[in-house]
């Protein structure tokens, strides 16, 4: 029943509304970017919202390498400080996900699929929300689960121009990485996220 | 949504079994209900 009421406010009801979203590479205001998430014994749920009045897609394709041409939130799942491997899902507006296993550094695995996701988008009237969830069971299998706790980065891709040939972006992220570079790929860009109860 | 006049005691039967299987259903689901919060460490 969760994962059909993801998408009602009431469901969210209590959960921590991370929204401490920063520009590490820029020192402007940084758009408002808002997660939750929320567990319960089989599934967890996260749910990004996202202010954004220029919203750019890559239309016309069901390819899952279109996220990289879109606007997007991205959750970075590790399984240890050295990424080791680590997982990424990056979703954009339209709900399309790009899913994929890599190794440090930058070794990246796009025919990887991730087994047991769900994720859903929509357009609200300031930007858009993408909610969805794993199993519990496969962040177990990929030993992304430990003590209760899942080392992961949250960030978002705001496009801020595009060419047919180009799309820029600028970056955003719950932790500052410890990068003078752009680039998120890198173990200081994890937190930690403690599913209590659990 | 059309509401049917229930005329007889079977079909009152049959009713009340739907409700039943409904407010069950509802109840199986909310038991499992039991949400997990998220603390977030930088």
């Amino acid at each position: 029943m969760g994962r059909t009421m993801m998408n009602f406010d009431p469901f969210w009801t209590g959960a921590e509304a991370l929204s401490s979203f920063v520009y590490p590479w820029d020192a402007e205001t940084v758009p408002t970017t808002i997660f939750r998430s929320l567990h319960d014994k089989r599934h967890f749920y996260f749910r990004f919202d996202v202010i954004d009045c220029d919203i750019v897609v890559e239309r016309g394709t069901a390819d899952k390498m279109a996220v990289l041409n879109s606007d997007r939130v991205e959750i970075f799942f590790r399984s240890n400080e050295k990424m080791q491997p680590y997982y990424g899902l990056e979703m954009d507006p339209l709900g399309r996900v790009l899913d994929y296993k890599a190794e440090f550094y930058r070794k990246f695995d796009y025919k990887w699929r991730w087994k047991g996701i769900t994720v859903r988008s929509a357009f609200t009237l300031n930007g858009y929300r993408v909610w969805g969830c794993i199993t519990l069971n496969s962040l177990r299998s990929l030993n992304l689960i430990s003590d209760n706790r899942l080392q992961a980065g949250l960030f978002r891709g705001k496009c801020i121009s595009h060419t047919p040939a180009e799309v820029s972006f600028k970056w955003i992220s719950w932790i500052r990485p410890h990068s003078e570079q752009p680039d998120f790929h890198i173990p200081s860009a994890f937190g930690e996220l403690i599913l209590e109860g659990l | 949504m059309m509401l049917k006049i229930i005329s007889s005691k079977k079909e009152y039967q049959q009713y009340l079994n739907w409700v039943f299987l409904l407010i069950f259903y509802c109840l199986k689901d909310l038991f499992q209900m039991r949400w997990g919060f998220t603390v977030y460490i930088k």
